[in-house]
């Protein structure tokens, strides 16, 4: 292996990690809206797609105005993203 | 320049202060058959003479280097020397002194913009199962800018990342490099890195592919970059978190679908017919 394809696997496992734990924070961020928010009106766990990403967002801001998981979500998620790019220009698939 | 004259590092000095008035178009420096008093000439020296140093004598960034006497002559391209005490013509801007014509502004606009065209477009869809590794595919349509032609492609492989668990969305990434005319570029092995949070982007370039690995290493997939395509993804993971994957696909051979019937398309006519008028 060269030294690129190995920065770059490291890169994305701490890619992964932050994509994971970005995953976490909308987890939490689903239960704690879920809490307060009447059993017809509330947000499944599964399926996954950018306008329920937008709802639950929306919500926890709106119900937890001094909460911090929506901005751990954001934080995660663009750090994951950075590196998971700065994996993939290791090895070349963006020169 | 001569380091041993302090006024030749005075570069406005070699226009005599009045580079508005004399330019420089022949590259020439002040020589004297005589000595000079403290290493420079007060221009009045008959022995004194323009000497014509060639036009390889400066480097294009200096222009003139040699300027013995007067100092180095305004950096500009028009801010140079005509000619000592106005008896006197010559001496260069710099980066024109025998350099061969250079393109012009309309010529270089014209091979950025069609540098930027892609060669052609990618549209489909994917899907990918498994959490942490899994499989991944897609069923791809291909439309190529310079033939027109239009062509099919299934692909498989596997991933690792994480998406969510599984995964399904429709994409579409422009193309660039060898497509070749029958899009058969876009056949073979391919890497790919994708993320997102439902609307997600990737990018995928050609490599040695799944089959790749299993014969040399992983090394072999380390992407060559013949094809490469960028893109935007829309999808629906079966847990709602953000993916990131990296997967090692092939792809089929082209399935001919005809030509020129996905250009009713207006962006893809667009760039068809952007990318005819640079071939």
């Amino acid at each position: 292996m060269t030294p690129n394809l190995v920065r770059s696997l490291w890169l994305f496992l701490a890619a992964q990690t932050f994509i994971l734990l970005s995953g976490f924070a909308m987890f939490a961020m689903i239960g704690e809206v879920n809490r307060r928010t009447p059993d017809e009106q509330r947000i499944s766990y599964l399926f996954g797609h950018f306008t329920k990403y937008v709802r639950v967002v929306r919500e926890y801001r709106r119900l937890y105005p001094r909460g911090h998981l929506g901005l751990y979500f954001k934080l995660c998620f663009a750090v994951g993203l950075g590196l998971l790019v700065g994996s993939g220009w290791e090895i070349g698939l963006f020169r | 320049m001569d380091p041993t004259n302090p006024k030749s590092l005075n570069r406005y000095a070699y226009a005599l202060n009045n580079p508005t008035t004399f330019t420089d178009t022949l590259g020439l420096h002040w020589e004297c058959a005589s000595s000079t008093i403290n290493g420079q000439s007060d221009g009045s020296d008959p022995s004194c003479t323009w000497v014509d140093d060639g036009p390889a004598a400066a480097p294009p960034t200096i222009g003139c280097a040699n300027m013995d006497g007067y100092g180095c002559g305004y950096n500009g391209p028009n801010y140079a020397y005509t000619g000592g005490s106005g008896s006197s013509s010559g001496g260069s801007g710099g980066a024109s002194a025998g350099a061969s014509t250079p393109p012009s502004v309309l010529t270089k606009v014209k091979n950025a913009v069609c540098s930027a065209i892609p060669q052609g477009r990618t549209m489909g869809i994917s899907g990918g199962i498994g959490g942490i590794g899994g499989q991944t595919g897609s069923l791809e349509l291909v439309v190529n800018y310079t033939t027109g032609q239009v062509s099919g492609f299934a692909s498989g492989g596997g991933q690792v990342g994480w998406n969510g668990g599984a995964q399904v969305s429709a994409f579409s990434g422009f193309l660039y490099g060898q497509l070749n005319g029958n899009n058969s570029g876009y056949s073979g092995g391919f890497t790919t890195f994708a993320g997102g949070a439902g609307i997600g982007a990737f990018r995928s370039s050609s490599s040695g592919g799944v089959s790749g690995v299993a014969a040399g290493g992983f090394q072999a997939a380390v992407p060559t970059g013949n094809v490469t395509a960028t893109g935007v993804s829309f999808g629906v993971s079966l847990i709602p978190t953000p993916t990131g994957t990296i997967s090692l696909t092939n792809y089929t051979e082209p399935l001919s679908l005809g030509k020129y019937w996905a250009l009713a398309n207006p962006v893809d006519l667009g760039l068809f017919l952007a990318q005819q008028v640079c071939k």
